[in-house]
């Protein structure tokens, strides 16, 4: 097993607060650390995610990029994979603790496939450039803004002889870059860090994904949850035919048999874990899946409730903490 | 010291009925190939993971196992095999299709239309 050799990064830079203002007001960095990366070689690699995740890969064109699902036959959730088609090859992102199960279950689903796997974690550098400069600063780097892609597009291009992709994906409002160098990334590297742009920690990274409703691997994404409550529809195709786990999904989709949705939930106190329980009236109504201090006295998280409760106002965990509920 | 009878398994292979065996050779001879063979393999996809599929080929590919049954030469890939081991290939013509029908003892779930399985 791989590891990524992209830096750690901390929990804040100068304070959780202004890392969070240069991010939701202006332009940041971020190292790829959490994010796994792979490459699927051979004609039948688009072919192949086809059959096996949720999304209508067959016909993604060169340099578009598309998240699909990779479900089990039971219609749960793997992970979600971003793919961009680079012609002669695949790139998928997937979160970093999920990347060996994920290219196991494509190895196991390969049989007279033409389709060749590569871990290229260790190899390669990622950096994220995220807020609303971003389009304008990532065309400074770039010297030609020809190579900045658009929204779910992705280019390939050189600075000085340093091969480079870079993947704009719209999970968020807020644009977001994956730079990926795929050699020692010396060049991208004293680009990016001659350009006054400043890193990012995780805290305000994490406040900024739950903020936005992202889901993430290992809380909102697992084997436990579908793509629809997850609320991934838009990395869904409901008409492509058959897929690992269509039949699940399609089920759950046409019946309207979701039982839970995704919500943003915030409150006021201290104490609250993930997994904490949450409450109406003394009944159990769902769950907190993410959860992080924003302020002083703000603290935001994500969960699962009951797909049809209109509910504003919740309790969560043992103290009974009063929550509002907010939609993703 | 007591010793136990072990009761002997048939090998687990890959067999065809008559009624599948008729429409290959059918299907061989409607398509200009009398003398084809037929490949039998799986593939990731489908509802519930894998599917399996049949083609007329003129010879086995290397690493293909080969089995010869009732005038009919199965070549079957070698990692399919590993969850083709057992079954039977048989031909329905009942009025719920017509089609070949994998009866595969690997397969723990099928999808509703039967053209994808689970191990």
């Amino acid at each position: 097993m791989s590891t990524a050799n992209t830096s750690e990064s901390p929990p804040f830079y100068v304070s959780i607060e202004h890392d969070y203002l240069a991010l939701t007001n202006e332009v940041v960095l971020a190292h790829g650390a959490n994010i796994g990366r792979f490459w699927i070689y051979g004609q039948d690699a688009l072919d192949l995610l086809n059959r096996i995740s949720t999304q209508q890969l067959s016909d993604l064109k060169q340099n578009e990029v598309s998240l699909t699902v990779q479900t089990t036959n039971k219609g749960r959730i793997v992970d979600l994979l971003t793919v961009a088609n680079l012609d002669d090859r695949l790139l998928v992102f997937t979160a970093l603790e999920a990347k060996d199960r994920v290219m196991d279950l494509i190895e196991f689903f390969s049989f007279d496939d033409d389709v060749k796997l590569e871990d290229c974690t260790a190899e390669t550098e990622l950096y994220q450039l995220i807020g609303y400069q971003a389009p304008t600063k990532i065309a400074s780097f770039l010297t030609d803004e020809s190579n900045v892609p658009d929204i779910n597009r992705a280019k390939q291009i050189s600075i000085n002889n340093e091969p480079i992709v870079i993947v704009r994906t719209g999970l968020t409002k807020i644009p977001v870059y994956q730079i990926l160098a795929l050699n020692s990334g010396k060049a991208i590297h004293s680009k990016i860090t001659g350009s006054g742009v400043p890193f990012v920690g995780t805290k305000a990274l994490e406040i900024f994904r739950i903020e936005n409703g992202v889901p993430a691997f290992g809380s909102e994404l697992s084997e436990r949850f579908n793509p629809i409550e997850a609320g991934l529809s838009n990395a869904i195709s409901f008409d492509k035919g058959c897929y690992v786990g269509q039949e699940v999904v399609a089920r759950l989709n046409t019946y309207d048999k979701v039982k839970r949705q995704l919500i943003r939930l915030s409150w006021n106190k201290p104490g609250i874990q993930k997994g904490d329980i949450i409450f109406f009236e003394e009944q159990e109504i769902g769950e907190v899946t993410s959860c992080i201090k924003k302020t002083k006295e703000v603290y935001i998280g994500l969960g699962y409730l009951g797909r049809n409760l209109k509910l504003n106002d919740v309790k969560i965990g043992l103290k009974r903490v009063s929550a509002k509920v907010l939609k993703v | 010291m007591t010793t136990t009878k072990r009761k002997s398994r048939p090998p687990l292979t890959i067999t065809i009925s008559e009624g599948a065996a008729e429409h290959v050779r059918e299907f061989a001879s409607k398509a200009g190939r009398p003398t084809a063979d037929l490949r039998v393999a799986v593939k990731g996809g489908g509802c519930s993971g894998l599917t399996y599929v049949l083609d007329l080929v003129e010879g086995p590919e290397e690493d293909d196992k080969t089995i010869e049954q009732l005038g009919v030469k199965l070549h079957v890939p070698k990692k399919s095999y590993v969850f083709l081991a057992g079954t039977m290939l048989d031909y329905s013509s009942g009025l719920n299709g017509k089609g070949f029908v994998f009866n595969n003892p690997n397969a723990k779930t099928t999808c509703g239309c039967g053209t994808s399985f689970g191990v």
